[in-house]
């Protein structure tokens, strides 16, 4: 009996000093794509994130009562499978965001060539900062619920050697952090 | 690693619920950025659990003592553990920094940098805590031939997360008992102990000191010089971006280990003695400083 007051007393001593409530930030990642096929030599393509992606993708990151501060856009890059009837053996793009509101594009990635082989296209160097700024705002009004519009993008280029067949599947990967302050 | 946190958690806090919730905490450190993130837990973790092991040095040559209590354990932060020196970690640049950004004990509020052509790189934050408390029951029963022994055992099953268990033991020896000239009880322990959270987080921690009392009526006052070493071994399923540089992808296991701080300790102590209740405090001077508080029932023991 005097053993579990013991106890009782010690637990409580040390719950009250480590247990008040605290707001802390959490940091989960989240990852979205928009996926387009190529099939002609000379193309004009556009891929579209939906905006119900993000919200539900921000969902998840976070808990029920987080409070969302913002999302931090920390990557972008294609990701390229080559179907067997490719013959194309490299592609020029030029990749684009549609402004909402507008019919205005803004450039994020302009004539920027590669190989055309499987696997991860990164292009980080060659980005555009004020493309990744739209990109950027979106996804925020997107998380933080000011917008229901989707993320367009446009893809436009051509494939080298001209007159070669193409046939290859590019998908647009956006990569980020969830900023959201929480109550413990 | 999204576990290890809520293990993490669930032992600065007693609300195993509301810990659920931290669960993306460090989903996007791998390796060198999650030792050193969890390197100051480790530090005041093992500075915690070799502290308030013994609250006199009084061991009888023969005969029954006993001692029963519960002893909590407070490592006091320092400041200089709030922070570490960590590098962005992508498979699309190269490692960017160094940036202070916090530990798990550092702000909540984490960093994010700019790392060119208008990304971005978030850093999380930590708990914003700047003590480590931990409790745990002990049990110290002897002496035959001037030798007791001491016993801790704690195990809590945490869902999400599996048994938190806390099992340690140790032995200690009179010294004073050869030598009658002494004015002071002195004695020579060593003491072994693990923590384990699931599959997750394995901690080992030795101590070796030597202890000292003297009694008046009513108080014990008591001290200690020990050495000390502490490993924590953490392994966990990496959450973020795949990083090419080091080959690291998305459900990939990591695995470190972690030294503790601390060498050597010295303790300096007061038990009140109210007939068989015992309640001692001391003070723990090393690299993480901590504070023990105690209270127990003890028969035969002064």
């Amino acid at each position: 009996m005097i053993m579990r007051k013991l106890l009782f007393i010690a637990a409580l001593v040390i719950g009250m000093s480590a247990c008040e409530e605290k707001e802390i930030n959490l940091y989960p990642s989240i990852e979205e794509s928009a996926k387009v096929d190529i099939t002609t030599g000379d193309f004009e393509e556009s891929a579209i994130i939906y905006s119900s992606a993000i919200s539900n993708a921000v969902d998840e990151a976070v808990d029920g009562d987080g409070d969302i501060e913002r999302v931090v856009i920390e990557g972008i890059w294609f990701e390229l499978t080559p179907k067997s009837k490719n013959t194309a053996q490299s592609m020029t793009v030029n990749l684009s965001i549609k402004k909402w509101g507008t019919e205005e594009y803004e450039a994020i990635l302009d004539d920027f060539t590669f190989d055309i082989k499987e696997g991860k296209v990164n292009f980080i160097k060659e980005l555009k900062a004020a493309g990744i700024l739209v990109l950027k705002e979106q996804i925020n009004a997107l998380a933080l619920g000011t917008a229901s519009n989707d993320i367009k993008f446009e893809i436009e280029g051509d494939v080298t050697p001209e007159g070669s067949e193409v046939n290859v599947e590019l998908e647009v990967f956006v990569s980020g952090t969830v900023v959201y302050g929480t109550t413990i | 690693m999204k576990r290890i946190v809520f293990a993490i958690a669930a032992i600065l806090c007693f609300n195993f619920a509301q810990a659920q919730s931290l669960e993306d905490y460090l989903s996007k450190y791998t390796q060198e950025n999650g030792k050193q993130y969890l390197q100051p837990f480790a530090d005041a973790f093992s500075a915690d659990f070799n502290s308030g092991l013994f609250h006199n040095a009084r061991v009888k040559k023969m005969g029954f003592q006993l001692y029963i209590g519960v002893v909590a354990q407070v490592a006091v932060i320092p400041s200089s553990a709030k922070h570490f020196n960590a590098y962005t970690e992508s498979s699309l640049y190269p490692p960017q920094g160094p940036y202070s950004v916090p530990t798990v004990f550092g702000p909540s509020e984490g960093k994010v940098v700019d790392v060119g052509n208008g990304l971005e790189y978030a850093f999380p934050g930590g708990f914003d805590l700047d003590y480590m408390p931990l409790a745990m029951p002990q049990i110290t029963i002897g002496s035959v031939f001037g030798t007791d022994f001491t016993a801790r055992y704690a195990s809590v099953d945490v869902t999400d997360v599996g048994k938190v268990k806390v099992f340690g033991w140790g032995l200690r020896h009179s010294i004073d008992q050869y030598l009658d000239v002494l004015p002071v009880d002195l004695t020579v322990g060593y003491y072994n102990q693990t923590f384990k959270i699931g599959e997750y987080m394995d901690a080992k921690a030795n101590v070796i000191n030597l202890q000292t009392s003297y009694s008046i009526p009513f108080l014990t006052f008591y001290g200690g010089l020990g050495y000390e070493n502490s490993k924590v071994d953490v392994q966990y399923t990496y959450e973020g971006p795949d990083i090419s540089e080091t080959d690291i992808s998305e459900g990939d296991q990591i695995s470190f280990n972690m030294e503790g701080a601390n060498t050597m300790r010295f303790t300096l102590g007061l038990t009140l003695n109210l007939g068989p209740v015992k309640i001692h405090g001391d003070y723990n001077m090393a690299k993480q400083n901590t504070f023990a508080l105690g209270l127990g029932i003890g028969i035969n023991e002064k």
